[in-house]
């Protein structure tokens, strides 16, 4: 490969940054070409690699951005190099279309444990109630409906924390695998 | 080597280079990677980012037809450097007594 050659690819690769970012990088390569002669372009690698360097040192820029716009630009770059890549495009809209199903189907899922939940806990309270109000008439009912007002209660609150604690897991581990494989995608 | 450089180390190195002379990009990655063994492809993120940092200050220099861009220390790239050789010295104490404690264990 010759310089020139190397530098257009390199210059393909590291599209997705700004492009100041990308002139001072590409100046810095192509004087760095002229110094190092013949043997320069076998030296430095990849220009996939050395691109993803620049690519990776510029997104994990730490310096005086607070953590949110840091990961926002990141996601940014990731959603840019997705978008660039004419094979990706395709590739993307099916991961959101999956991502989307997903997300879909869990919260259906989660929503209707979650009325369950609540419904349970709701007739356990309705029992509770109705249990006090025979209390004069029969004791012995009053013992019985109540008793099975708060098992149905305590299941209830059980269920709801439940649901509350896995829909947040499962959503978080499903933003976690969309987010991998967005980004090792967008490294190919 | 099995212990590499990186990080802020790498960027400790860059800057006491630099603060010793200006270099060019070409000879600043040569002796960082001879020095310390990393790969060609790291120095230059690392420039970019002490750059914007302003940490590094470039110049051009005209050279046999076209530009050489010098790298040069700023004041506040002396004022991390001498942070960071502060901390440096505190780890570097740290590690010594850990390693020396381990040798009298061992003897």
């Amino acid at each position: 490969m010759t310089a020139n050659e190397y530098l257009s690819q390199l210059q393909h690769a590291l599209r997705v940054l700004p492009e100041d970012e990308q002139r001072a990088a590409l100046e810095y390569y192509e004087e760095y070409l002229s110094d190092a002669g013949d043997d320069g372009v076998s030296s430095l690698g990849t220009p996939h690699d050395v691109a993803g360097r620049i690519i990776a040192e510029y997104a994990a820029k730490p310096d005086d951005e607070s953590g949110k716009k840091r990961s926002l630009r990141t996601a940014w770059i990731v959603i840019g190099a997705v978008f660039a890549s004419p094979i990706a495009l395709p590739i993307a809209i099916a991961i959101a279309a999956v991502a989307f199903a997903v997300v879909i189907s869990l919260v259906a899922v989660f929503v209707s444990l979650g009325v369950s939940a609540v419904a349970l806990a709701a007739s356990g309270v309705a029992c509770i109630v109705v249990g006090l109000w025979v209390v004069l008439q029969s004791p012995a009912v009053t013992l019985f409906v109540v008793g099975g007002g708060m098992v149905a209660l305590g299941i209830g609150l059980l269920l709801a924390k439940a649901v509350v604690i896995t829909s947040r897991t499962s959503f978080r581990v499903v933003a976690r695998i969309v987010g991998k494989f967005v980004i090792r995608r967008s490294a190919e | 080597m099995a212990i590499q450089a990186s990080g802020t180390l790498l960027d400790m190195s860059v800057l006491a280079m630099l603060a010793r002379e200006d270099l060019y990009g070409y000879l600043l990655t040569q002796n960082a990677t001879t020095l310390l063994g990393v790969s060609e492809s790291t120095v230059y993120p690392i420039m970019r980012r002490l750059q914007t940092e302003e940490c590094l200050d470039v110049y051009d220099v005209p050279y046999s037809g076209r530009n050489r861009r010098y790298y040069s220390i700023t004041e506040s790239g002396r004022r991390r450097l001498r942070e960071y050789t502060a901390q440096w010295q505190d780890f570097k104490e740290t590690i010594d007594n850990i390693l020396g404690g381990a040798e009298n264990d061992g003897e």
